[in-house]
């Protein structure tokens, strides 16, 4: 069992059926759900799974929605795309990882997302924050 | 014919909290990150110079982040008394 960072291979076809759209108000619901380290969740995940999936007092099952940021390429040859930062508030809980998922697509999975160690926060703010969004360190990018 | 090479995924950072709300240093830091990211690739001299300008930003966000806990802290506190609320405002200023 293990979360390994990844683009989950299901994404990767369903970009090619036009299954997910990132962008910002119009575009489909993609959410962030936290695991623990006993979840497995990798490239070969398709889909939201409550296995071994965080839970605290306000914190629900599937995770936070996230405020998508329309995909760009910034006149160059990569595609990126980001979402704004989110936060759990007032949670006691403790993730080594999480999975975005679309909500609006059945929960079909996007990447996983390693932490690279458990983070906790007690009665106290979980906040995950994105890499600047450009084409070198956007959280999601087609090279 | 094109090529999708690959996917890639950046890396996400983790801020958290015990007892409480982020401390106005982690804020500052969530903010700055967003305002100016310094690659490691970049040029020693101009690296270096991105980062100590980073620096100065971070003081000065720092500073009005602050600033802005106050005021609201301050905001709330008179309005508390505004209801008869005294005990509880004293509380919220002294936080």
């Amino acid at each position: 069992m293990a979360i390994t960072q990844a683009m989950c291979s299901s994404f990767k076809t369903e970009l090619l059926t036009g299954t997910h759209n990132f962008t910002n108000s119009s575009g489909n619901t993609f959410k962030l759900a936290l695991y623990t380290s006993s979840a497995t969740i990798n490239a070969a995940t398709t889909a939201y799974t409550s296995s071994n999936e965080v839970s605290s007092s306000n914190y629900t099952a599937k995770g936070g929605a996230l405020t998508n940021v329309t995909p760009s390429n910034g006149s160059g040859t990569v595609a990126f795309t980001s979402f704004s930062t989110l936060t759990f508030t007032n949670v006691t809980l403790t993730a080594r990882g999480a999975l975005i998922h679309n909500s609006s697509q059945s929960d079909k999975a996007v990447c996983a997302l390693d932490f690279g160690g458990d983070k906790t926060a007690t009665a106290g703010n979980f906040t995950i924050t994105f890499p600047t969004n450009d084409a070198s360190t956007a959280v999601i990018r087609i090279v | 014919m094109f090529n999708l090479s690959t996917g890639s995924i950046g890396n996400v950072g983790v801020v958290t909290s015990d007892n409480g709300g982020h401390t106005s240093e982690q804020i500052t830091e969530m903010c700055v990150d967003k305002l100016i990211h310094v690659a490691d690739s970049a040029p020693p001299a101009i690296r270096e110079q991105a980062r100590a300008f980073k620096n100065v930003v971070q003081g000065v966000v720092h500073a009005h982040i602050n600033e802005a806990v106050k005021n609201d802290r301050l905001t709330v506190k008179v309005h508390l008394e505004k209801l008869g609320y005294s005990e509880i405002a004293k509380h919220i200023g002294e936080l």
